[in-house]
């Protein structure tokens, strides 16, 4: 169990950091695009970069600058940061003394949400949108797959907190 | 039988090493089920046997 919580800490703040940064990302671009902010360059024909913040490196570049290929960054970015930000509370929930908590339990659902019933759906979408060479399939199926397994941790975590409950009623 | 050993249940509780509240929960039957040393621990500190604080109710 100190293995678990000492990899639960870990994880907890890396993956907080992880969605910090795509958080700011998404909305970053989301603004220089929306506000033509400074830092969004259109350098070639129908290609945009996004410099970072008051200065003229660039930050992130785009091949098309069409709203498909712009709503397909900030979706994955955002999705991510989202999906960081839930495997985060899901570490939580593991760093916890006691394990079974109805507060770990909707955390891990909301957790198996996203993998399972969002990402399917976004995934989808940007499979049909895109035009770049990312592989949605392969990452579909890796969410789909840590999904389930959120399913039945949840199951299991609602089944441990039920006994758990009871075993307090033994005094 | 705390009034019979004119115990509070404060004090009692304190004795047992557990909560008011876990007190509560076992003098109004809530509690699922009793340990042998909890049990053992009453009938010690109110010098009775587990018939005494015990009662068989028909639900």
């Amino acid at each position: 169990m100190k293995l678990v919580r000492i990899i639960s800490v870990i994880g907890f703040y890396v993956t907080r950091l992880a969605a910090f940064a795509y958080l700011i990302t998404a909305l970053y671009v989301l603004l220089s695009v929306l506000l033509k902010l400074p830092g969004y360059e259109m350098p070639e024909h129908n290609k945009f970069s996004i410099n970072y913040p008051f200065s003229n490196k660039h930050f992130l570049n785009g091949s098309e600058n069409t709203a498909a290929y712009i709503f397909e960054m900030v979706a994955l970015i955002f999705f991510y940061g989202v999906f960081f930000l839930l495997l985060g509370n899901v570490f939580k929930t593991f760093e916890q003394k006691k394990l079974f908590t109805s507060q770990g339990v909707s955390h891990l659902k909301r957790f198996y949400i996203l993998n399972l019933f969002i990402c399917p759906v976004l995934f989808v979408i940007l499979m049909i949108l895109s035009h770049e060479d990312i592989s949605y399939p392969i990452l579909l199926i890796a969410h789909i797959v840590i999904g389930i397994f959120s399913l039945f941790l949840v199951a299991i975590f609602n089944q441990g907190l039920k006994l758990q409950n009871d075993q307090d009623l033994y005094i | 039988m705390l009034a019979k050993r004119k115990m509070q249940s404060k004090d009692l509780a304190e004795k047992l090493d557990i909560t008011p509240a876990n007190l509560s929960i076992l003098k109004t039957g809530k509690a699922k089920g009793i340990r042998f040393d909890t049990l053992n621990a009453i009938c010690k500190i109110l010098n009775c046997q587990p018939g005494d604080v015990l009662e068989f109710v028909e639900e």
